[in-house]
């Protein structure tokens, strides 16, 4: 059983940002992450603001993705254009949790949630994204870089609505990889992107609270110098790497450069 | 709240609460009870239902959420197709204890109203998210490859 909350269905974004006033309610598209955790009672919500009625449900294909907030991860793996043009977001999005989640859990929600093993954020942070938020104050805009606080904390404010997402089109080559122990959710992502100059640059969700972009240079892919480069480089933030029941923080660590290194294999083909 | 929808075919309008969710509603209201609630966390599937024609596990559904949809549970979906789907299951050993198979129904069914030409590897991939602990999955994934093939010709 779910605790008791109050279900509210705007039809007009005023109304919903009306609802967010007072900072106790929470916004929900697709609910997936938000029910789960109201049925473990980690979440007691006590306005839940359904935004599944104000539209927002475009996603336009250009010289950027824009993903409006209630598209969907099954919209996104199966869309021809994003699978041509944007293929690491595509890409990315078949791997959150599985086909019938994803009819409902959304690309945005997957992003604001902010939760430290998000499978979206590294194409999100590789592929300068923007957050397009609305509050009281008008329409605003969020670099990828300045979005994520905390784990679970965002600069977006408690009064706001994030309406889309963007990436940018960028020239070069991508992989990503994630590892999943004996769950649904994976314990750490990667994403790379070579440019086509030759420098590389690695995104990780699951290594800190915070995700993180590192910028490689132009790395040898040789798989034994990539992996002691990459994990010199992540040297720097070992004191900040998640140590929890799931994983140590030294797992952690060497994930990420065993899998960075062979993703920087992939993309130097 | 009110909320209005189709299910199965027929129109109901009911009165439920703010934090009902689809499964309770069809299992304590509508004495629909092919869906099963399992996990009620998302995770086994064995809730799910057909909204607008996809695939939702319907503990992660609010019933509030759901006005003017067309819900499908294996008891409105007796047709042909639904016939062939069963008979393979059947004779392929797709179930032993049967808890988990209106859902891996309504997962074929959906499936093969999409497209017929699957692997194996894509049939498993396309199932994930719906959990049976009897079988080994072998069984249903013969199952499906039959009444693919059935379904072709």
């Amino acid at each position: 059983m779910l605790p008791e909350f109050k279900l509210v269905l705007p039809y007009h974004l005023d109304e919903a940002l009306g609802w967010l006033n007072g900072g106790r309610a929470l916004i929900a598209a697709g609910a997936t992450r938000l029910l789960l955790m109201a049925y473990m009672h980690l979440l007691k919500p006590e306005i839940m603001v359904s935004i599944t009625r104000l539209g927002l449900r475009e996603l336009k294909v250009g010289d950027e993705l824009e993903v409006e907030a209630n598209v969907t991860l099954s919209r996104i793996v199966k869309d021809p254009r994003v699978r041509s043009q944007f293929p690491l977001v595509a890409v990315s999005a078949s791997h959150v949790a599985d086909p019938v989640v994803r009819n409902k859990a959304t690309l945005v929600g997957n992003i604001v949630n902010a939760v430290p093993y998000s499978t979206m954020v590294p194409a999100f942070l590789l592929m300068e994204g923007r957050a397009k938020v609305r509050g009281p104050a008008g329409p605003r805009e969020i670099l990828a870089k300045d979005f994520f606080v905390n784990a679970l904390e965002t600069a977006q404010r408690p009064d706001e609505i994030v309406t889309s997402l963007t990436f940018k089109r960028m020239e070069g080559k991508w992989a990503f990889t994630e590892f999943k122990s004996n769950s649904h959710l994976p314990v750490i992502n990667v994403a790379v992107w070579r440019f086509n100059s030759g420098r590389v640059k690695a995104a990780y969700t699951g290594l800190t609270p915070v995700p993180n972009v590192i910028d490689l240079g132009k790395i040898k892919p040789d798989f034994r110098n990539s992996y002691r480069e990459v994990k010199n480089a992540l040297q720097d933030l070992s004191g900040q790497v998640i140590d929890d029941l799931r994983s140590s923080s030294e797992y952690r660590l060497h994930l990420a450069s065993v899998l960075t290194a062979r993703l920087l294999e992939e993309v130097s083909r | 709240m009110k909320v209005s929808f189709r299910v199965n075919g027929n129109q109901v309008e009911l009165e439920v609460e703010d934090n009902e969710t689809l499964l309770e509603t069809l299992r304590e209201r509508l004495d629909i009870t092919s869906p099963k609630g399992a996990c009620t966390q998302g995770v086994c599937g064995l809730c799910t239902v057909l909204v607008n024609g996809e695939p939702q596990k319907s503990c992660l559904v609010l019933t509030g959420e759901i006005q003017d949809a067309m819900v499908l549970t294996l008891e409105g979906l007796q047709d042909e197709k639904m016939k062939v789907i069963q008979e393979s299951f059947v004779k392929n050993n797709g179930f032993q204890c049967g808890f988990c198979t209106p859902a891996f129904l309504l997962r074929t069914y959906s499936l093969l109203s999409k497209e017929s030409n699957f692997t194996r590897e894509e049939i498993r991939e396309e199932l994930r998210g719906t959990l049976c602990r009897c079988t080994g999955y072998k069984a249903i994934v013969d199952s499906v490859e039959e009444a693919m093939s059935r379904i072709k010709s």
